[in-house]
Parts: C-alpha cells; sequence; structure tokens
C-alpha cells in the first residue's frame, strides 16, 4: 500500500469513467480491426458450416484438434474471474481491488467464446441437438447422461450464468454513479441498469453479501467447469496420456495459471491504453507476479506428476507417444516452446522484484504463459489421438487448415472486441472498490516512521 | 461503502505481554508433568514393542506384512506434525496478522521430525530394492526401455533419496525453529528464566537485536520456510509412492503423491488448530489467543476439507469409470474391500463431518468448532493412512507385474501394533510438550510486532482497530 496515493471521490470518477463517457482517439480503428478479424471469422465458418468438416485438417483418428484446443484454453483463461475476484474478494486481499471487475468480464467473454469452439467444432451447428437432446424416443436413443461430454454444457452454462451475475451485482453501483453523470437516452438505459440503487446502508449490505455468496457459490462451479472438461479426456481408456487420475486438478490448476496471466496481461493494457497508472499500480503487479509464481510453481508439480506416471508402467504404446510429444517432429518444438513459455522463462524471472514490478516484463512474461499454455492443450490433445491404437484401425496425422486458424484467431478478436466495448459502456476498474480502498487505508505512527495500514473490516 | 462493525478488543501493551507469558513459561504445572510422564511411559512401551516385534518377525524385505501399522504411523506422523510447521510458513508469506500466535505452536512440531526419521530406518529396511519391479526410479529393464535412461541403476534407489529426503526436511525444520525462536531465546537468556538455561544461553548467544541481525533472521525465517514447504512436498511424494504406491503391482496413479500432499497441509492445519485450542486451554492464554485464530483457520481448514474430497474424487472417478481389471482390483484394495470400514471412516472423518460442522460461520466463528473438527480429521487421516499402507504392505505377491493376483485379506492390528502406534504417537507428543518448556509456546518477537502494529482509531462515530502493513 505504499504507493497509494491519495485522490478525491471526483478524481476517481473521472479517471476511470474517461472512456464511458468520451471515446479515446485510438478506441473506434480498434474496434474496427477487431471487428473485422470477426468477419473474416464469420466467413470462415460459413465456409465450414456449407461444405463441412472436410475442409478443416480434422481426420480419423484425429477427431479432436484446434476447436477442442482452443476450447479448452479460453475455458482455462475463464477460470480467471473466480480465482482473482471470489477467492481474494473472500480472503479480502487488499490489492485485488483494481484488478477483479477485468478478471470477472474475461471469465464471461472467454465462456462464451469457449462455448462457441465446439458449434464451430460440430460443423453443422444445428447437430448439437442430436448429441445435447433426446431426439427418437421410439429407438430409445438417449444423451448418456453417464458421459462428461452431457455434462460440459450444464457446468459451462451454469458458470456463466453464475459469473454474469457475479458480473452485475458488483456493477450496480458503479452504474448509478454514471446514471448520475449522464443525461438523456443514456441516463435512462443506466437509471434502468443501476435498479434503482441510492447507496442506502441497507442496500450497501445486500449488495455485499450478495457479492459474498456468489464468490462462495461460484467457487465449485469453477472447480467442476474445467475437471468435467478434464474428463472429457480422462475417463477414455484407449487413448494414451489420457487416462490420468491427476488430471482434473491438473487442468484446473493450468486453468488458473493461464487464466491469472490472462488477467495481468489485460491489467497491463488496460494502464496504458486508459493511462491508469494511478490504480494499476507496479505494488499490484508485484503482488500478482508472486500469485504467479505459487500457481506456476504448483501446475509444474502437477506437470511433473502427469508425465512421471504415464511413463510408469514402463507400457511401450505409452512410452512411444511421450516420445512422439517429447522428441519427434513436429511435437518437438512445440514441447519445447510450451515448456520455456510456461514455466522456465517467466517464473525465475518473476523471482526478482524489479521484474515483478515492471509492466513491460510482466506483459511479456504473461503472454508468454498462454502461448505455452494454449501449446499445452495442444499437445494433450493431437498426440494422443495419432496414436495407433487398440480401438482405432487408422493412423493419421493433423495439420489445421487455413479456416481453423482463423476462426481461433477470431476468437481471440471476440474477446478483445467485447472488452473494448464493454469498456465503453462499463468502468473496467470497480469505482467503488476503490474508493473503499481508499476510505480503508489508513497509517499509523511507529516511533518517528508512518507505516501504511488498514482499518480492519468484519 | 463496506459495513464496519467492529468489537474492538483492549490491547495489551508490550510489556504487559511480555511479563505474562514469561511467566507463564517458567512455571511449570503438575498437569504439564503428569503429561509429560504419561506421553514419555507410552513411548517406553512403543519401544519395548518394536524391539519384541523385530525379535519375532524379523526385520527384511519378506517380514513387511507384520509392519504394515508402523509404516502408516510414520505416514501419519509425516503428513500431522511434519506439515504443522509448513502451516506457520503460509501464514507468514501471507502475512496474515491473525496468525502470530498459532506460528510456534506449529513450529515446534519440527522437533517430532527426529522421531519420525528414526521410525524411517527400520521401514526403509523392509523396502524392495528398485530393480526388477514398476517405481518412479524406473529400473526396470524388461520389456520396453525408456529413450530418456536408465538400463543401468540408479545407485541407491530409492532407500538413500528416500532418507535423504526425511533428513533433509529434518534438518531443515530444526533449523527453521531455531532461527524463529532465536529472539525469543535471547529473551530468555537475559531474564535467567526458563528450562535448558545452558542450552539456550549457547544457542542465542550472538543474538543482540541488531537491525541487521533482524534484517537477516527475517530473510532467513521467509527462505528455510519456502525450502521446507518444498522439502516437504518432496519426502511425501517419495514416501507415498516407495513405501505404498509401488508396493501393489498394477496401482498407477498419479494423483496419489499430490492428493497425499494435500493431505498433509488439512492434517497439519488440523493438528496446529487442535494443539492451540490445548494450549489456549490449559496454559490459560484466552487473552491472546482468541476466537480470530480459530476463526481465521477454520476457513483454510473448510477448503482444504473439501479439497480432500475434490482429489479423491477426481482418483476415484477416474478407475471408476476405467474399469479394467487392474482398477477393479485397485478399488477393492483400497476401498471397497478388506479395508472398506478404515476408508468409510477416513471419508466421513476427513471430509464429511469436517464439512458439516465448519459449513456454519457460527460454528466457525467459536474456540471450540474448528478443534472438532481437527480433531475428526486427525482421526480420519490416521484411518486413511491404515488403508492405504496396511494393504500395500500386506501384499506378498511378486512385485513385478502389471496387476495383483490376489487382494490380501484384512490384516487387523495386534497388541504389538496398537502398542507401536500409540507409542510412536506418545513419543512425538513427548518431544513437541519438552521443548516446549525450552522455547516458549507463543512467539514473543511476533506478538510484540502485532501490538505494535495495531492501534484502536476514531472513524466516523465508532472506535475501529488499524493494522499497520509496514510492507
Amino acid at each position: 500500500m505504499q504507493e497509494r496515493t491519495v485522490q478525491t471521490d471526483a478524481e476517481i470518477n473521472s479517471d476511470l469513467l474517461n472512456n464511458v463517457l468520451k471515446a479515446r482517439s485510438w478506441y473506434w480503428p480498434m474496434v474496427g480491426f477487431f471487428a473485422a478479424c470477426l468477419l473474416a471469422t464469420a466467413a470462415s465458418w460459413a465456409v465450414v458450416i456449407v461444405m463441412g468438416l472436410g475442409v478443416t485438417g480434422l481426420n480419423r483418428p484425429v477427431m479432436w484438434g484446434f476447436f477442442v484446443t482452443n476450447f479448452v484454453f479460453w475455458i482455462g483463461i475463464s477460470h480467471a474471474g473466480v480465482m482473482l475476484s471470489a477467492i481474494l474478494r473472500l480472503s479480502k486481499a487488499e490489492w485485488r481491488r483494481p484488478a477483479t471487475r477485468a478478471a470477472e468480464v474475461l471469465t464471461v467473454f472467454s465462456l462464451m467464446v469457449a462455448a462457441s469452439n465446439i458449434f464451430m467444432h460440430i460443423g453443422r451447428v444445428w447437430r448439437l441437438l442430436y448429441w445435447a437432446l433426446p431426439y427418437d424416443f421410439a429407438r430409445g436413443i438417449w444423451p448418456n447422461v453417464r458421459s462428461a461430454l452431457i455434462w460440459d454444457p450444464s457446468a459451462i452454462t451454469t458458470y456463466l450464468t453464475g459469473s454474469i451475475l457475479f458480473v452485475i451485482v458488483a456493477l450496480i453501483p458503479d452504474l448509478a454513479v454514471i446514471r448520475d453523470r449522464t443525461t438523456g437516452f443514456r441516463h435512462q438505459i443506466y437509471s434502468i441498469l443501476a435498479l434503482g440503487w441510492r447507496g442506502s446502508p441497507r442496500q450497501w449490505k445486500l449488495q455485499i453479501i450478495a457479492g459474498f455468496l456468489l464468490s462462495a457459490l461460484l467457487l465449485p462451479v469453477f472447480v467442476s467447469v474445467h475437471s468435467i472438461v478434464s474428463w472429457d479426456f480422462a475417463a477414455a481408456v484407449s487413448v494414451e496420456s489420457w487416462h490420468s487420475t491427476i488430471f482434473a486438478p491438473y487442468f484446473v490448476i493450468g486453468a488458473v495459471h493461464s487464466g491469472v496471466s490472462g488477467v495481468v496481461t489485460v491489467m497491463i493494457a488496460m494502464r496504458y491504453l486508459y493511462k491508469w497508472d494511478k490504480y494499476v499500480r507496479p505494488e499490484h503487479l508485484d503482488a500478482l507476479g508472486k500469485l504467479l509464481i505459487a500457481i506456476a510453481t504448483a501446475w509444474f508439480y502437477f506437470f511433473v506428476m502427469e508425465i512421471m506416471f504415464s511413463l510408469y508402467m514402463l507400457e511401450g504404446q505409452e512410452i512411444a507417444l511421450r516420445e512422439l510429444q517429447v522428441f519427434q517432429w513436429p511435437f518437438a518444438p512445440l514441447f519445447l516452446i510450451f515448456i520455456f513459455a510456461s514455466y522456465i522463462i517467466p517464473v525465475p524471472l518473476w523471482l526478482s522484484k524489479n521484474v515483478r514490478r515492471s509492466p513491460w516484463a510482466m506483459f511479456v512474461t504473461t503472454i508468454l504463459v498462454n502461448i505455452g499454455m494454449w501449446i499445452e492443450r495442444f499437445l494433450i490433445v493431437v498426440p494422443g489421438l495419432m496414436r495407433k491404437q487398440i480401438f482405432t484401425f487408422d493412423w493419421s496425422s493433423y495439420s489445421a487448415s487455413i479456416f481453423e486458424v482463423i476462426m481461433v484467431t477470431g476468437t481471440f478478436a471476440f474477446v478483445f472486441l467485447m472488452m473494448l466495448l464493454f469498456s465503453k459502456v462499463f468502468p473496467l476498474i470497480p469505482i467503488f472498490d476503490i474508493k473503499e480502498g481508499q476510505i480503508l487505508s489508513d497509517e499509523i505512527k511507529i516511533g518517528r516512521r508512518s507505516v501504511p495500514a488498514l482499518k480492519v473490516e468484519e | 461503502m463496506a459495513h464496519i462493525n467492529i468489537h474492538v478488543p483492549k490491547l495489551p501493551t508490550d510489556q504487559e505481554f511480555t511479563e505474562e507469558l514469561l511467566s507463564k513459561h517458567a512455571s511449570v504445572s503438575t498437569l504439564y508433568r503428569r503429561a509429560l510422564w504419561v506421553t514419555g511411559l507410552l513411548f517406553m512401551l512403543g519401544v519395548a514393542a518394536f524391539i519384541a516385534r523385530a525379535v519375532s518377525d524379523g526385520i527384511s524385505v519378506n517380514d513387511r506384512p507384520a509392519w504394515g501399522y508402523l509404516a502408516a504411523t510414520v505416514a501419519f506422523l509425516l503428513t500431522t506434525a511434519g506439515a504443522a510447521p509448513v502451516i506457520a510458513i503460509a501464514m507468514r508469506v501471507v502475512k496474515a496478522h491473525w496468525q502470530r500466535p498459532l506460528t510456534r505452536v506449529a513450529e515446534l512440531y519440527s522437533v517430532v521430525g527426529l522421531l519420525t526419521l528414526l521410525l524411517t530406518i527400520p521401514l526403509l529396511l523392509m523396502i524392495p530394492p528398485a530393480a526388477g519391479r514398476r517405481t518412479i526410479w524406473f529400473q526396470d529393464t524388461d520389456p520396453p526401455t525408456l529413450g530418456l535412461a536408465t538400463d543401468g541403476k540408479i545407485f541407491g534407489a530409492p532407500h538413500l533419496y528416500d532418507a535423504l529426503a526425511i533428513t533433509l526436511l529434518v534438518i531443515c525444520g530444526l533449523a527453521l525453529l531455531f532461527i524463529s525462536s532465536l529472539p525469543d531465546m535471547a529473551v530468555l537468556r537475559d531474564r535467567q528464566i526458563g528450562r535448558g538455561k545452558n542450552f539456550v544461553r549457547f544457542m542465542s548467544h550472538r543474538w543482540k537485536g541488531t537491525w541487521k541481525q533482524w534484517k537477516v533472521s527475517r530473510s532467513a525465517v521467509i527462505l528455510l520456510g519456502i525450502f521446507y514447504f518444498m522439502f516437504l512436498i518432496y519426502t511425501i511424494t517419495l514416501f507415498c509412492v516407495d513405501f505404498s504406491l509401488s508396493l501393489v503391482p498394477g496401482w498407477r496413479d498419479a494423483i496419489y503423491p499430490t492428493f497425499q500432499s494435500l493431505n498433509a497441509l488439512q492434517a497439519g492445519l488440523a493438528t496446529t488448530i487442535v494443539t492451540l485450542y490445548l494450549v489456549r486451554k490449559f496454559c490459560h492464554l484466552e487473552k491472546y489467543i482468541g476466537v480470530e485464530q480459530f476463526w481465521g483457520a477454520s476457513k483454510i481448514l473448510l477448503a482444504l476439507s473439501l479439497l480432500w474430497f475434490y482429489f479423491w474424487w477426481s482418483g476415484f472417478i477416474v478407475f471408476w469409470y476405467g474399469r479394467t481389471p487392474q482398477e477393479q482390483d485397485l478399488l477393492q484394495l483400497l476401498m471397497f474391500g478388506p479395508y472398506r470400514y478404515a476408508f468409510m471412516f477416513a471419508f466421513i472423518l476427513n471430509f464429511l463431518l469436517p464439512f458439516l460442522i465448519l459449513m456454519w460461520n457460527a460454528v466457525r466463528k467459536t474456540v471450540w468448532g474448528p478443534p472438532l473438527a481437527g480433531a475428526c480429521i486427525l482421526v480420519g487421516t490416521f484411518l486413511d493412512k491404515v488403508r492405504l499402507y496396511v494393504p500395500s504392505w500386506s501384499v506378498t505377491d511378486p512385485l513385478s507385474g502389471h496387476s495383483l493376483k490376489h487382494i490380501p485379506s484384512t490384516n487387523l492390528p495386534d497388541v504389538l501394533d496398537v502398542a507401536m502406534v500409540v507409542g510412536a504417537i506418545g513419543g512425538a507428543v513427548f518431544l513437541w510438550l519438552a521443548v516446549s518448556k525450552i522455547i516458549p509456546v507463543i512467539s514473543l518477537w511476533e506478538m510484540r510486532e502485532g501490538i505494535s502494529l495495531k492501534t484502536v482509531k476514531r472513524f466516523l462515530r465508532r472506535d475501529i482497530l488499524v493494522h499497520g502493513k509496514p510492507e
């Protein structure tokens, strides 16, 4: 708390609403760029729908490729919201304040985009109905409710609903602030969205209780979502490298690693774009950097266990698969990039306080983590399916087609675009949380020194 | 803004606290003496039982089935007393204010490491060499070899590395205890009070409390703490794999080491909470160990208990869905077969009861609720170790195969087993009690620091507590 600057409520309002009330010069060109990317994605998707999955690189036996990899990746990113917002809110970590909104919003948009990958993967999207709903009573064809593939939509929609509620509950006081600073049509819209917020003690109490309750309720959902995704793989006995007991927590901790890194990237981008140096301070990046060291190291421990126990039985097929993943073309360089980008480069760098406090260094290292984690998911999904196994009769390779590449790139454009649009309508840093932090912070005298202090909440 | 509703306690002064705690440290109650005698006698009983078992059954690789309960007990000590110091470390790293009274209570368990190390030695004699069987040392040369290595032998695996891991853990724990209690020992030295005056004088003779010494000592406490945590995870990983998993042909379970590590954090916290409750009650430290400590710790205990279930479930569902013959055998051996009652009670005591107790804030926010849940977890953890280690040590099949030939029947404890279990746990308590009279059971310097960082200020129309956050 040593770098905190004392600001008035008016200054906070003005700083944090600067993009909402008035667009910056770079804003619309950037929106246009991402919208164009999205248009290209839509065109590619249209081709896939019209022509079928044959235009992608998917084949037998590699029936899961870029889309499923991307699905797992975005589900991972979505874990940032609860990890940062709910856990830090419950543990009352002071440094959470500027990070929570971005984390929550990132969760919502990543979940949307993750779900869209499944639609892309199906090819002709209406076939999802065959998979998810009972469609032929006469022949007794029912969705297999014992399959994790059926649990996925329930888990994701529950998480998405909960996350949206979480965002809305935390937004209400800020919406009232915008309502009071707008006129005309916008004023009317914000008045409706603010749900009659007046900031009475009772409203504050209910808002805080709702925030805490949602935090606590979302935690098990957050764990369940990626666990269920992991069981899509782990329940399959026939694919070497997938049938592992560690998959659920390994996926969750990997998701947290990539999600928190994603939030740091977004925070630094916000700091640069919106000139929020006073709110996203080096001390926040320092705390997040320390958290990332712990998360990354825990993830690495799980990774080592996963590898070690895949080799444990010394079975020929499993060893051959791991050799393919680690030593053979084209996966060997990918494996090297993955391991260096997600752990070996960033973690030793984060051990230095200077690096943790440097926005540029943190920006680069957290992007590296997510490059590594995307490749990690690819290395889990594809090589396992490529192997000749007892239940397959074909052995093939996989290379993504241009359509897949465009569509996957488009998912990133979608998330960036949605974040930009959100920031035009709502503040990306919670105004009320920052003001609360100002009020709760204090100073005490110890000897001749003034020490930053905190009024204790209960 | 946030609803601020504080009951502001009367804050003791630095002087008041120091005098009161030192006077309690210097006095030796009858109850303390009795506890020391009883645990000492139990320890001697355990030693006698150990000798009797060694004479009657022998200590060699082929005698393993007779020693399953001792293996379970050592695993239990490693999981509870071995993990307790980690709780102190974690609380210091996150700079939680409420942790101050419980750090020393947890750290004192470092001395129990000496007993764990001692008891591991005979167990090591009963572990077969890694060559020719499936282990994490990859010494099986038949048939496929690993591209990465190892047709040759790894020198001393697994015995040397297991022994080394536990030894390093114990040394690191003792160093941590020494460094963190150095300022307190200096106070005892200067005031000439407490037991083991010569020892305390010798250990603390260089401590003068200079700025540089404080800086070095703080860094050392954090660094040693991080090392202790890493050694603990490393040791538990090796111990649970070499002393149970690799003794059962066909048991491949990647989550097992992480599950055991997680269980260690849960049981370490449970040990700390239960001990804190007993210290509060019998040392009459109600003024310094309040609801705040139990409330803070209980939330973490609840989270760890939920994670216990999650880790167990994550392993279980993969075996349940896999249904290969090996997996079905394992489910029988470890959960639904001869040790089903141990598993059932472990499940109830490690997860269900703590969850039902700690889910209520009104219960969490009491002095008795968290220790009750902690006591359940300690019993549950012991039963969990029994259902994991005793069947592993009962397997008499050749260890080189891919699956179990037959599932061993229930190995119920006999008198010697019970005496060894009670003796080992009694010995652990004895060591903790003995050291608690040499080093104060509550960290003087951390409490004094806490007092100096707390103040009461007027905010709007009420008095509230303000905590200093120097870093």
